[in-house]
C-alpha cells in the first residue's frame, strides 16, 4: 500500500515544487529580455526631433527620413578624415589641376559649408538611438560663390552645388571602409576624445556600428562599381538616372553615361505642366522630390508625403540672388527684344516650347544623357516605387532630347548645358568650335565679365577639376542658338541674360 | 579612452582566479573564503589607487588657480610628476641650460612646478601638465638686478613654447629615453615609486609617453613650416589643424605662418560685453568659446576638460579684479596730459578711451588687411575652411559646440589695457617698443631681441637690445634678411614683403613689422608727440 502510494504522493509535490523555478525562471526570461529590448531600442532607436529654427535651416539640415538605410553614425563620420587624411587628399584633389590644395576634412569635397554649423549644408543629423547623419535635398542644391577671391564663400540656396565633388566623397568613404585602419582599435580613441562613451557605448561603437558602417561602405562600392567604368562624374554633376537604375531597380549594368549637372531649383512653381529632369524625366515637381527622397534612403512612411509637400511647396518659391555686377539697363532692354525674337519661344516662361523636350537632332547637344534612360527602365522604377509604397511619383523615360527650361539666375548656373560642358555663357553664345575643349570647374569665384565661374588661369586650375570635352558624356557640341547673332545683338543679349 | 585601462584590474583578477581555483580543487574553503576577501581588498584598493582621478590641487585663491589649477588636459597630456621634474636633468644637453627655467618657465617661492602647470592625480600618478598660465603668466623687473616680478594675465613674455616642444621631442627620440633610465631618474629626482608603480612607468607609462611625444610631435609638424617662434609666442590655429589633423604639407604655403604673440588676459568682462571681436584676427566674439578653444591647447578636449575648474577661472578672468597691475615707475603727470590729448585725436578711436575705458566706435573690430597692412601671414593662416572644420568641435555637447568661429579680412582693434607689459607689439611681436611702433615702418629696427624682461621706461616695452645675459643667449628676432645682397639673394622674398596683403612665403614670412603706420597712425608725429603718447600709455 505504502508502495503504490509513496511514488503517488510526492509526484504532484514534486511538479508544484517545479513549477515555482520554473515560474521564476520564466519570469526571469521576460525581464531579461524586456530589459533588452529596451536597451536595443534606446541605444538603436529612440529617436527626439530635430530642432530647426527656420525653413531655411529645415532644407539645409532637416532630414528626409533616410536615416534607416543610409544614415551613418555622426562620431564615426567625423572622425574619419581625421583617421584617413591621406585618402582625403587624395580623393579630394582626384582630377583636379596638380596645385590643387590637399585641405582636411570634408570641406576638401567641395561642400557648403556654414561657419558655425556641425556639418556642411546637405547633411541632416538625426537622433535615433545615436546621431545619425543622412543627405538632405540641399547637398546638391546649394550654389557656394564669391566675388572676392580673398573673401569667405557665400551660399545660394536651391542653387547648382557646382564645387561638390560628390564621387570624390564617395570614393573617399568606400576607400575608409577598406582601409587596414578602419577599426574600433584605431576610431574609438579618436571618438572618445570628442564623445563622452560609457561602457555600453564602447561596445555599441566597437561590436555593431563600426564594422556595420564598414560593412555599409562596401555594400555601397559594391552597389556603385559601375560608376568606376565611366568617366568621372568631377565636381557639380552626378550620374542622375544610372544611380536608381543600377541601386534602386538592380538592373544590370549597361555601358550608358549619363553624366549631369546638378539643376537649380529656383522659381519651380513656373514649371508646371512642362517637363521635368533634363530629358524630361518627369511631369510633375512632387514625382521629383518623392524620387529624389527615395534615392537618398527614404522610406515611404507615415511622414514621407508631407515632408515631401513641405519641400515642394518650399523650393517652388525659391529665388536665385540677384546678378551681383553692373548691368547697362539700355543695352538689357535692347538684349530683352532679342531673347523674345530669339530664345524666348524656347526660354521665356510660357514660350510655346518651354518645358518640351527639343529633339536631339534639333539641339545637337551631348546625346549619352537621353540613352541612359529607357521608358523600360522607367516601368521597372515605378514598379518598384509603387510597392516601396510611394504613390504619384511616376517617372518616365528619357524624351528624344533635352527641356529647354525657362532661365532663372542664369548667371549662377555654369557651366553651361546638361553637362556643364561649356564653361560661360559668352562660350554658349560661340560656335562649339570656339567654346574651350578643356577648362576647369568647380571654382567659385565668379566671372563677371563672361558670366558664370572663372574656368581658366591659375586659381581655377588649382581649385577646379580639369573637364575634358572629348570625354564621354561631355561634349560641347550643340545648342547653336545665337551663336550666329551679330555683335551688337549678341551683347545685348548677353546683358539681358544676366539679369535674369 | 586612455583613462580606462581594464586590463589591470583583469590581471589582478586572473591571479586571484587562479589561486581560487587551487584552492577549490584542495577542497580547502575555509582558506578560500580568507582568500576571496583578500582579492577583493586587494582589488578594491588597487582600484582606488590607480582610477582615483582628482586634481589634488585646487586653490581657494582664483590667481593661483589660474596660475596652477587644472583645465583638465592633463588627464590627457600629463606627464608623471616625477618624470616631469626629472626631464631638464635627464635630457640637460637639449636644454639651453639649467632646469625648465631655461626654457622661459616662471618658478615662484613655495612651489616644485612652475606656473602654468597643473597637478592631477590620474591613472595612478600624479601628473603635470600646462594650463591657461603657462601663455599667460609674465615677469618684468625694473633693472637687470631686481628680482622680477611675476604678473598673472600678462603675455608669457620668456616662455619658448616652441623650444619646449622640441625639448620633449629630442628627449623622446634620445635613446636615454628608455623606461630604466626616465624611472631611475625620477628616483633620483626625488620620486618615490613602489614596486606597482615603478612595474606600471617600466612598461606602461613611459612607453606610452614616449609614444604619445612622438605621436603629438608628428600632429605638431606644422612647426617645421614656418618662423621659429622664440619665446612668448607661437603658431595658435595649427594645433587645431593637428588635431584635425590636416595634411600640413600639402596646404598653399601662404597660410603656413601663424606665429603670433602671446595675448594678455586682463579685463575680459569688459570685452565680452562690448562682444569685441576676440583672437588677433578677430575670429571669434565668444569668450567662453575662446577659453575652451585655447583650452584644447593644454590637452582639455571635451570629455576630459575640467568644467569647474575652468568655469571658476574664468570668472575671475571675467571679474574686475583681473586687471593690469599699475605702471610702477614715475609717470610725468603733465606729458600724459598732452599725451592723452594726442592719444584722444590718433588712438581712442580704435583702441579705447584709457586702459579701463574701452569705448570707441572701431574698438573690438577688425581692421581690414587693406587698412592696417600688418604682416598677413596669421590672417591667411586661419581659412574659412578651418572655421567651418571648427563648427564640429564639442559636437556632442550642444551648449558648448563651437559656432562663433568666423573667416575674418583683417586684425581686430585690440583695447590697450596694461600695454606696457605686452612689448613686442603688432599681433605677431614684431616691434620691439611703443617708441618704434610711432616710427614709419621702414626704420622700425630689423633685428632685436626678445624674451628679456627688464622695462625700456623710456621706449616702453622690454630692453630689447640684449643679446646675452648670465650666459642666457636671448633670442634673435630677425624682421626680414638682414646680410648682405650675399647672404639674401638666395633666398626668397628676402625683404619679407607682402605687397598685395597676402602671405608670401619665405623664410621671414610672418615676422614682418609693417604696417600700422601713416599718419592716421601718429608715425609723422614730431618726437615730442610721440613721448608725450607714450607717457599717457603709461597709465593704461
Amino acid at each position: 500500500m505504502t508502495d503504490t502510494a509513496l511514488p503517488r504522493q510526492p509526484a504532484p509535490r514534486r511538479g508544484r515544487r517545479l513549477m515555482v523555478p520554473i515560474a521564476a525562471f520564466g519570469l526571469l526570461a521576460v525581464v531579461v529580455a524586456a530589459g533588452a529590448g529596451f536597451v536595443i531600442w534606446w541605444k538603436f532607436f529612440s529617436s527626439a526631433p530635430q530642432q530647426l529654427p527656420d525653413a531655411r535651416a529645415r532644407f539645409h539640415y532637416g532630414s528626409l527620413g533616410g536615416e534607416l538605410v543610409a544614415g551613418i553614425p555622426y562620431p564615426i563620420l567625423m572622425i574619419l578624415p581625421r583617421v584617413f587624411p591621406d585618402l582625403v587628399e587624395r580623393y579630394a584633389t582626384e582630377g583636379y589641376g596638380p596645385d590643387k590644395p590637399g585641405y582636411g576634412g570634408y570641406g576638401a569635397f567641395g561642400l557648403a559649408w556654414e561657419e558655425g554649423e556641425r556639418l556642411p549644408v546637405g547633411f541632416s543629423i538625426k537622433r535615433m538611438g545615436y546621431e545619425r547623419v543622412s543627405m538632405n535635398c540641399a547637398l546638391c542644391h546649394t550654389a557656394t560663390y564669391r566675388l572676392d577671391p580673398e573673401a569667405p564663400p557665400q551660399f545660394a540656396v536651391g542653387g547648382p552645388a557646382h564645387t561638390l565633388n560628390l564621387q570624390g566623397l564617395l570614393r573617399f568613404l568606400i576607400a575608409a571602409s577598406h582601409d587596414a585602419r578602419f577599426t574600433a582599435a584605431r576610431l574609438m580613441p579618436e571618438i572618445a576624445l570628442h564623445f563622452p562613451l560609457d561602457s555600453l557605448d564602447w561596445a555599441t561603437y566597437s561590436f555593431v556600428l563600426i564594422p556595420g558602417t564598414q560593412a555599409a561602405l562596401r555594400l555601397a562600392e559594391h552597389e556603385l562599381g559601375w560608376m568606376e567604368q565611366k568617366p568621372a562624374w568631377g565636381p557639380g554633376r552626378d550620374d542622375a538616372f544610372n544611380l536608381p537604375k543600377f541601386i534602386l531597380t538592380q538592373t544590370p549594368w549597361d555601358n550608358t553615361v549619363g553624366n549631369t549637372d546638378f539643376p537649380a531649383l529656383w522659381r519651380l512653381h513656373n514649371r508646371s505642366g512642362g517637363l521635368l529632369h533634363s530629358a524630361g524625366e518627369a511631369k510633375n515637381l512632387y514625382a521629383v522630390v518623392a524620387t529624389s527622397a527615395i534615392g537618398i534612403g527614404s522610406l515611404p512612411t507615415d511622414d514621407f508625403e508631407p515632408r515631401n509637400e513641405w519641400l515642394e511647396a518650399f523650393i517652388a518659391k525659391l529665388e536665385p540672388p540677384p546678378f551681383p555686377g553692373k548691368t547697362d539697363a539700355e543695352l538689357a532692354r535692347r538684349g530683352a527684344e532679342v531673347f523674345a525674337a530669339s530664345c524666348g519661344g524656347c526660354h521665356a516662361e510660357g514660350g510655346a516650347r518651354t518645358g518640351t523636350a527639343i529633339p536631339l537632332d534639333e539641339i545637337g547637344t551631348d546625346p549619352e544623357h537621353v540613352l541612359a534612360w529607357q521608358q523600360r527602365n522607367a516601368d521597372r522604377m515605378n514598379k518598384i516605387v509603387r510597392l516601396l509604397g510611394a504613390s504619384n511619383a511616376d517617372v518616365q523615360g528619357a524624351q528624344d532630347g533635352y527641356v529647354a527650361r525657362p532661365l532663372v539666375g542664369v548667371w549662377l548656373l555654369g557651366p553651361y548645358l546638361h553637362n556643364g560642358s561649356v564653361p560661360t555663357l559668352w562660350d554658349l553664345l560661340s560656335p562649339p568650335q570656339q567654346r574651350p575643349n578643356v577648362f576647369y570647374r568647380g571654382y567659385d569665384v565668379v566671372d563677371l565679365e563672361k558670366v558664370g565661374f572663372v574656368s581658366t588661369g591659375p586659381r581655377a586650375a588649382a581649385e577646379g577639376f580639369r573637364f575634358d570635352t572629348a570625354l564621354r558624356g561631355n561634349s560641347n557640341a550643340g545648342h547653336l542658338y545665337g551663336t550666329d547673332l551679330g555683335d551688337a545683338d549678341k551683347r545685348a543679349l548677353f546683358e539681358y541674360l544676366k539679369t535674369l | 579612452m586612455i583613462g580606462r585601462r581594464p586590463w589591470r584590474a583583469l590581471a589582478a583578477a586572473w591571479v586571484g582566479l587562479g589561486t581560487l581555483l587551487g584552492h577549490i580543487w584542495a577542497v580547502r574553503w575555509r582558506i578560500l573564503i580568507v582568500w576571496v576577501l583578500a582579492v577583493v581588498a586587494v582589488g578594491a584598493w588597487l582600484y582606488y589607487d590607480y582610477y582615483r582621478d582628482v586634481a589634488e590641487e585646487h586653490f581657494d585663491d582664483p590667481v593661483r588657480q589660474f596660475k596652477y589649477g587644472s583645465t583638465g588636459g592633463d588627464r590627457l597630456a600629463g606627464i608623471p610628476s616625477g618624470i616631469f621634474k626629472a626631464l631638464p636633468q635627464l635630457c640637460r644637453d637639449y636644454l639651453p641650460g639649467e632646469g625648465w627655467q631655461s626654457l622661459g618657465f616662471v618658478f615662484e617661492p613655495g612651489m616644485d612646478r612652475p606656473a602654468g602647470t597643473s597637478k592631477r592625480r590620474s591613472l595612478g600618478f600624479d601628473r603635470i601638465a600646462l594650463n591657461c598660465a603657462a601663455c599667460h603668466v609674465g615677469t618684468y623687473r625694473e633693472t637687470a638686478q631686481s628680482t622680477p616680478v611675476v604678473v598673472a594675465g600678462m603675455p608669457a613674455n620668456r616662455l619658448d613654447l616652441g623650444r619646449f616642444t622640441q625639448f620633449l621631442t629630442d628627449c623622446a627620440l634620445d635613446e636615454r629615453f628608455n623606461p630604466w633610465q626616465v624611472v631611475q631618474a625620477a628616483e633620483r629626482a626625488g620620486a618615490h615609486y613602489s614596486l606597482i608603480d615603478r612595474l606600471l612607468l617600466q612598461y606602461t607609462a613611459v612607453p606610452a609617453m614616449r609614444e604619445a611625444l612622438i605621436l603629438a610631435r608628428y600632429r605638431f609638424r606644422f612647426l617645421d613650416h614656418e618662423v621659429t617662434p622664440g619665446p612668448g609666442r607661437f603658431d595658435t590655429f595649427g594645433p587645431a589643424k593637428a588635431l584635425l589633423n590636416w595634411p600640413i604639407e600639402k596646404l598653399p604655403p601662404r597660410e603656413s605662418v601663424g606665429i603670433v604673440d602671446f595675448p594678455s588676459l586682463w579685463l575680459q568682462g569688459p570685452r565680452a560685453a562690448a562682444d569685441m571681436r576676440l583672437h588677433w584676427d578677430g575670429n571669434n566674439d565668444s569668450v567662453e568659446e575662446r577659453n575652451r578653444s585655447a583650452a584644447f591647447g593644454t590637452g582639455a578636449v571635451p570629455t576630459l576638460i575640467d568644467r569647474d575648474s575652468l568655469r571658476f577661472i574664468a570668472d575671475w578672468l571675467r571679474s574686475d579684479a583681473n586687471k593690469p597691475p599699475k605702471y610702477p615707475f614715475p609717470i610725468d603727470a603733465e606729458l600724459a596730459a598732452r599725451g592723452k590729448v594726442l592719444y584722444g585725436e590718433y588712438c581712442a578711436n580704435c583702441h579705447g578711451i584709457s586702459g579701463q575705458d574701452f569705448s570707441g566706435s572701431r574698438v573690438g573690430k577688425v581692421e581690414p588687411i587693406a587698412k592696417i597692412r600688418t604682416d598677413p601671414c596669421r590672417l591667411d593662416n586661419y581659412t574659412h575652411a578651418l572655421a567651418a572644420e571648427q563648427g564640429n568641435l564639442y559636437a556632442a555637447y550642444p551648449d558648448e559646440r563651437f559656432s562663433h568661429f568666423r573667416k575674418t579680412d583683417g586684425y581686430a582693434n585690440l583695447p590697450l589695457d596694461g600695454i606696457w607689459l605686452r612689448a613686442p607689439y603688432l599681433h605677431n611681436g614684431s616691434v620691439p617698443t611703443v617708441r618704434d611702433l610711432l616710427e614709419p615702418a621702414e626704420i622700425r629696427p630689423k633685428v632685436f631681441y626678445r624674451g628679456y624682461d627688464v622695462i625700456d621706461q623710456r621706449r616702453l616695452g622690454f630692453v630689447s637690445d640684449v643679446a646675452v645675459e648670465g650666459g642666457h643667449d636671448f633670442f634673435r628676432y630677425e624682421t626680414q634678411c638682414v646680410g648682405g645682397p650675399e647672404k639674401c639673394a638666395g633666398e626668397p622674398n628676402p625683404e619679407n614683403r607682402h605687397d598685395d596683403n597676402v602671405c608670401v612665403p619665405g623664410k621671414w614670412a610672418g615676422n614682418s613689422n609693417r604696417g600700422h603706420d601713416g599718419a592716421a597712425y601718429g608715425t609723422d608725429l614730431p618726437p615730442a608727440d610721440k613721448d608725450a603718447i607714450i607717457e599717457y600709455l603709461k597709465t593704461f
